[in-house]
This record gives structure tokens, C-alpha cells and sequence, in this order.
């Protein structure tokens, strides 16, 4: 392989490297965002629409702070096996909420 | 705080910055100039009188009301203040039987809406959308449905703001550079004013961007509420309740004077009243809701009462809203800024300023910084020259279409049809000529010879106004019309700076420094620092 | 009570500044001290904190925040302008 190679090679991977750092920064902080606003609005107690009102409020926040954990990672792979096991959790949590008590 | 961390938030502050950043000068530039949206509802109509008896307009409404309406669904009446240009008073018709009942939002129609002028009369001024243009265009853009607008807004919004954190984040000694203004250094020059219209109105910045998104809240993260509602109704009902709905009883009952009620509300409100809305009006059944005035308190949501429209009874009042509701409707108050007198008002716009200028100066660092870095200057890469067009295009021709706008505000004849329309397809083609202009023609000879434009242009209007029409600054100011004259003088403040920015944007050299060899600057795998 | 407080917040704003050596060097022709630097710096921070008082007075417990958000702002703005603008006595370029 010549330096030429391997430069070319590097370039790509970095190239790669952001690509998946997109994905984890745009779609998947969104959908880990709106999970976890769903969560947060099972769990949270009192009125309903409080606790909706209140976790929209709470996710939009999380969902930046998503886009930056995306990019601060260590590498693209990490941020996007990371965001997708939060809004697993998220998602299981909402999944067992509702199955249990239900919507209005 | 470790390099590598504050070089990744540097890099994603440049892109979320740069992708959609003509989008946010847009929004930016008509928010801003949003916040006198009233000022310019009258300015854009300068035929229409001074409001000075709110009372007398609401009496003008109903009366109007009840001669050109009086088997209406409903009447909405909004109180006219001494900003105003009146109440644009608007009715919705019974639904035809076996017709489905129509959605609220009637807004657009002409025939089921009027303007009653100060002296209670109905008043026909130039169609115009007035100052209502660059409000809605600020979230709805234009041309387009306008829940594309508003995701494109959104989406916008949200990079905005993780540009802003990861600028906050990523900038090494915010606080020792806070004060900097190195000029005539270039890039370094452009970094400081970047750096200070964003560090000085940094709070704003924060807020407006936050509770831009708030106000969107219900499109964009949608997901609370359908976690725990099936119906979205329900919870709309719980968030904005209002009173019962009584049946139309058929048996006609004289609706009492709306100035009684109105006095009565604004009495147990203890703030002025906004809209009043008029249900079944002439029948027995009639109803009449008041509600309280945003520019009373911070809260967008307003409390109501409804009283009973033949008797003048109240028979319901809204309850307090929850604490995260009462936060949500804060925080879309704040961004408004309905609350703010005349010098909360002009530090907002102060701020916008400052934000546009935060924009526009981020959007052209980084073709000032990448022209340092150039292998070879005279032939920049695509992505380069496609910025650097854009700019011209965008932070160039765009504030050239609004001075357009005002122009054919002015010119174009009252008997034109579509003329509101036709006012702002004027500010798209300026701006499309101004576009294809920065397409085609060198950068450095576009950018002043718009900014030009647009100064003398906006120089030239309120010489118009004083020529022209009765209504002129100086007329103005000395009947104690400071909104009209104030918006005069802004105005040409505004023209004399962009006839200034021309001339030393004429001079300007940007200054290359030496070209780097290609090969370091193409394995350089370090993200680019932002501070330095 | 507002213009109180808003000068409080340029005061504040300016000590600070003239706390950081660039600006010290401009305005007073020679570098900044230790002792002298900690004494700009105080009296900023104690002018930014007194500026917080008179806003609340004036506007209360809700529009008082913001009416000092509003005064710390404009107050940088204004500090900012002088410091970087206003031409310099001497010669120090």
C-alpha cells in the first residue's frame, strides 16, 4: 500500500466516521429524544397534561444535548450504540407504562 | 475540559451553524423586524387614523357586525388599542345544514372579515399584509404549506441551538475574551464580532432559540401527549379549556352593548381585554367571551371569561392553569415579547439585531477563514464558492426585498387585486434579481452594490412618506404619532448604516495569508478549532 | 430603579474589562498589577450583583429577572462600545 493509500484510506474513514455521527445527531437523537419524552411523561405523577407538557419541555433540551453527545463521542459507532440503547430503555419503560395503566 | 471534546463541539458548532444558517438570517431578520409588527400594521396602512377611543371601535364592530352578520356562528372582535389600526373583526357563518362544520381557522377569507376604523366606521385601506407578513413569514416562510415551513423552522431552531451550546462549549476563554475587538486582523476581526454579538446578547440568544421551539412544541415533540392520550383533544381541552358549548335555541334575544361586558372584564381581570368572541349572537343562547390581553402579563395564555350575551351575566371563568402549562405558555410569552412596553420592545429588537448579526457574521467567517486556506485562491473548491455566493444572495439580497416590499407598499395601486400578494411577490423577485446577480456576477463587486441598493432604497421612503403622503415622520412626530415616526427615523437609520456597510464593504481586501501545501492541508485529520 | 440598575451592570461591566490587560494597557498606559487586577475584577463582580436589587424592585419578583437580563445585556453592549471605541487618550496604539 503507498502513503498515497493510506491517506486515501484515512480520509474515508474519518468521512465514515461523521457519516454515522449524523445519523446519530439528526433521526437518532430525535427518536431517543421523543422516546425519552415519552417516558418522562409515563413516569412523571399528577395530571396528564402536566406531565406531557413538562416532559415536551424537558426533551426538546435533550435532544440537543443528544446531537452534542453525538459529535463528542468517541467515535461514531459508540454514539450511535449508545443513543440507541437510551432510547431503548426509554422505549421499554413507555411500552410497560402504558401496557399497565393505560392512556386517556 | 479535554481537547478532544472541545474540538468536536467545534466542528458541529461550524456545520449545524453553516447548513441551515441562511435559513436562521431569515427567520432572524423578519422575527426581528416582527417585534414592531403592530408599528408596521399602521405604518403599511398610512391611510387609516390613529385609534384613540377603543370603546368607540367596539361599538363600531358590533354594530357593524349586527347589520352585516346578525345570524353568524360566531363573531371574533379583537379590542383595538392605541397601537392598532382598528379591530379586524371577522365572523363565521352558520354552517349550511348537512354541511360539516368548518375548521376555526378562517383566516384567509376576505368575505367574512373587515377593519373598523378609529372612528368606528368600516375602513377600506391598501390590502396589505402589513407588518402580519413578517411575523408569519418568520415560522411559515412563504410558498410553501406551511407545516413544511414549520418543520424546516424547527429543525433550524434546533441546530441553532446546538450551535449556540456547543459555541458556549467550545469557546476556550469566553470570559478573558469577552471584551475582544481585534480590527482590521481579517479572520480575526470577523471571530471577535462573531463572537461578541453572540457573548453580549448571550442570554437572548438562548432564550429566543429555546422558546422558539417551544412554540412549536405541539408539531415537533408531539410524542408527550400521545404517551398518555389517545385523543389529542382531550388533552387540548384540559391545556385551553373553555366554557361549556350551549345549543342554539332559535328564539332571537338582543345581544347587550360589548362595551358593557368589556368594561365589566377588564374590571375583574384587573388588565386590559384582547378578543372577544361573540357565540350565536341575537339568539338566546348567546354567549360572550373575554379574554385578557397578552401585553398584561408574561404568560401566552391568557385567562378568560364568558358571560352570558343577553344577560351580561358571567357564567364561567378559566381556571388557573398547572405550573407546566403556566411554564409553556412563560416561556412562548417571553419569545413574543406581548409583554414588553416601548423599551422592553426596542431591547428586543436590539438583541435580534444582534442575533442577525451573530448570524450573518458566523455565515461569512467561514468563507473568510477557508479563503486563508485556499490552495489556490484564484480557483476555490465548489463548496467554497457555493457559500460565499450564498451568502451574497441570501445575507445581500434579502434585506433588498424587504426594502422592495416597503417600496411597493407604497406604489402599487389600491385597485389592484391580489395586492397584498403583489407587495410581497415584489420583495421575492427583488430578492431572486439580487440572487442570480450573486450567482453570477464577482462577490466582491455584488456585496456593496446591494447593500447600496438597499440604503439608498430605505433612505428613500420616509422622503416619500414626507412628499407624498400627509403622514411623514416630522407630521408625525409632531401629533404625537411616535410608532409612525419612530418606524420613519429606524428606517433611515437603517438605509444611512447599509449606505455606510456598502462603502467599507467596498474596500474591503480580504488578505490570504501565504498558501499552506496541499498535502498538509489535506491530511490534517485535527477538527478545526473554532477559538484559538 | 431600571436605569439603576442598568448603569450598575455597565459599571460592573466596564471594571471587568478594564480588568483583562489589553484594555487596562489602552486606557492607563501601562499593565496590569495582580493587586490592581483583583481589585477591578471585585469591584465588577459587586456592581453586576448590585445591579440584581434595583431590577427586582422596579418589576417585581417575575418581571424583575428580566427586566436584569435586559440591563446586564444592554450594559455589556454599552461596555463593550466604550471600551473597544471610544479613542484612546496617549499613544499607545
Amino acid at each position: 500500500m503507498t502513503a498515497g493509500d493510506a491517506h486515501a484510506r484515512a480520509r474515508w474513514a474519518r468521512r465514515g466516521d461523521i457519516a454515522l455521527r449524523v445519523v446519530a445527531a439528526v433521526p437518532l437523537a430525535y427518536a431517543t429524544a421523543s422516546l425519552w419524552a415519552m417516558a418522562i411523561a409515563r413516569l412523571l405523577p399528577g395530571d396528564r397534561a402536566e406531565a406531557s407538557v413538562t416532559a415536551a419541555l424537558i426533551a426538546l433540551v435533550l435532544c440537543a444535548f443528544a446531537a452534542m453527545w453525538a459529535f463528542a463521542a468517541r467515535s461514531g459507532w459508540r454514539a450511535i450504540w449508545t443513543l440507541v440503547a437510551a432510547a431503548g430503555i426509554a422505549a421499554m419503560t413507555t411500552w410497560v407504562s402504558i401496557d399497565a395503566t393505560g392512556r386517556l | 475540559m479535554s481537547k478532544g471534546f472541545r474540538q468536536s463541539q467545534a466542528f458541529l458548532h461550524t456545520w449545524s451553524g453553516l447548513l441551515l444558517g441562511w435559513i436562521l438570517f431569515l427567520v432572524f431578520v423578519a422575527g426581528t423586524i416582527a417585534f414592531w409588527r403592530e408599528g408596521l400594521n399602521r405604518w403599511m396602512r398610512p391611510e387609516i387614523a390613529r385609534v384613540e377611543q377603543p370603546m368607540r371601535v367596539l361599538a363600531g364592530s358590533q354594530a357593524f357586525l349586527a347589520s352585516k352578520a346578525p345570524d353568524a356562528k360566531s363573531w371574533i372582535i379583537p379590542v383595538a388599542t392605541e397601537r392598532s389600526t382598528g379591530a379586524q373583526v371577522f365572523w363565521v357563518p352558520q354552517p349550511k345544514p348537512g354541511e360539516e362544520r368548518g375548521r376555526r381557522g378562517r383566516r384567509g377569507r376576505s368575505d367574512t372579515q373587515a377593519l373598523i376604523g378609529a372612528d368606528g366606521q368600516v375602513a377600506q385601506p391598501r390590502e396589505t399584509r402589513g407588518g402580519e407578513f413578517f411575523y408569519r413569514f418568520h415560522f411559515d416562510l412563504h410558498y410553501m404549506p406551511v407545516i413544511w415551513a414549520r418543520w424546516l423552522v424547527g429543525f433550524a431552531t434546533m441546530m441553532m441551538l446546538v450551535a449556540i451550546v456547543s459555541g458556549i462549549v467550545t469557546h476556550k476563554k469566553i470570559f478573558k475574551d469577552f471584551f475582544t475587538l481585534r480590527r482590521a486582523k481579517g479572520q480575526r476581526s470577523w471571530l471577535d464580532g462573531h463572537n461578541a454579538t453572540a457573548a453580549l446578547a448571550l442570554p437572548f440568544h438562548l432564550m429566543i432559540t429555546y422558546t422558539g421551539l417551544v412554540t412549536l412544541m405541539a408539531l415537533l415533540m408531539p410524542w408527550a401527549v400521545v404517551a398518555n392520550y389517545t385523543d389529542e383533544r382531550t388533552v387540548f381541552a384540559t391545556l385551553f379549556p373553555t366554557a361549556s358549548v350551549v345549543e342554539r335555541t332559535g328564539r332571537p334575544a338582543p345581544l347587550i352593548d360589548l362595551r358593557l361586558i368589556a368594561a365589566h372584564a377588564e374590571r375583574r381581570l384587573g388588565a386590559p381585554a384582547s378578543f372577544i368572541e361573540v357565540s350565536d349572537p341575537g339568539d338566546a343562547a348567546a354567549r360572550v367571551s373575554v379574554s385578557q390581553s397578552a401585553s398584561s402579563m408574561l404568560s401566552s395564555r391568557t385567562p378568560r371569561l364568558t358571560y352570558d350575551g343577553v344577560t351580561g351575566r358571567l357564567v364561567w371563568q378559566s381556571p388557573p392553569p398547572g405550573a407546566a402549562a403556566e411554564t409553556a405558555g412563560a416561556m412562548i410569552g417571553l419569545h413574543a415579547g406581548r409583554f414588553a412596553g416601548n423599551g422592553g420592545r426596542w431591547l428586543y429588537f436590539l438583541c435580534g439585531i444582534a442575533g442577525t448579526l451573530m448570524i450573518a457574521s458566523g455565515l461569512v467567517l467561514w468563507t473568510v477563514k477557508r479563503r486563508e486556506r485556499l490552495t489556490d485562491p484564484a480557483r476555490p473548491h465548489f463548496g467554497f464558492r457555493f457559500v460565499e455566493r450564498l451568502n451574497v444572495a441570501v445575507i445581500g439580497g434579502f434585506p433588498l426585498g424587504i426594502a422592495c416590499f416597503f417600496w411597493a407598499n407604497r406604489l402599487l395601486p389600491a385597485t389592484l387585486r391580489g395586492r397584498a400578494d403583489w407587495e410581497i411577490h415584489a420583495l421575492f423577485i427583488a430578492w431572486a434579481a439580487a440572487a442570480l446577480t450573486a450567482f453570477v456576477v464577482r462577490p466582491a463587486r455584488v456585496w456593496p452594490s446591494l447593500f447600496a441598493a438597499t440604503g439608498w432604497l430605505l433612505v428613500a421612503l420616509p422622503a416619500y412618506d414626507i412628499v407624498a403622503t400627509d403622514h411623514g415622520m416630522f407630521t408625525s412626530l409632531a401629533i404625537g404619532d411616535l410608532m409612525i415616526g419612530g418606524i420613519g427615523a429606524t428606517i433611515v437609520v437603517f438605509g444611512i448604516g447599509f449606505i455606510l456597510l456598502a462603502r467599507r464593504v467596498a474596500r474591503y481586501q480580504p488578505n490570504p495569508k501565504r498558501v499552506r501545501k496541499a498535502a498538509a492541508a489535506a491530511t490534517s485529520a485535527t477538527m478545526l478549532e473554532v477559538a484559538e | 430603579m431600571s436605569i439603576v440598575s442598568f448603569l450598575l451592570a455597565m459599571a460592573g461591566f466596564v471594571l471587568l474589562g478594564l480588568a483583562t490587560d489589553t484594555h487596562h494597557r489602552r486606557r492607563f498606559g501601562y499593565s496590569l498589577q495582580g493587586r490592581r487586577c483583583t481589585m477591578l475584577r471585585m469591584g465588577g463582580w459587586l456592581a453586576l450583583v448590585a445591579s440584581v436589587a434595583p431590577a427586582i424592585l422596579a418589576r417585581g419578583w417575575i418581571f424583575g429577572p428580566i427586566l436584569w437580563v435586559g440591563a446586564i445585556m444592554a450594559g455589556a453592549g454599552v461596555a463593550f462600545l466604550t471600551l473597544n471605541l471610544l479613542p484612546m487618550r496617549g499613544t499607545l496604539p
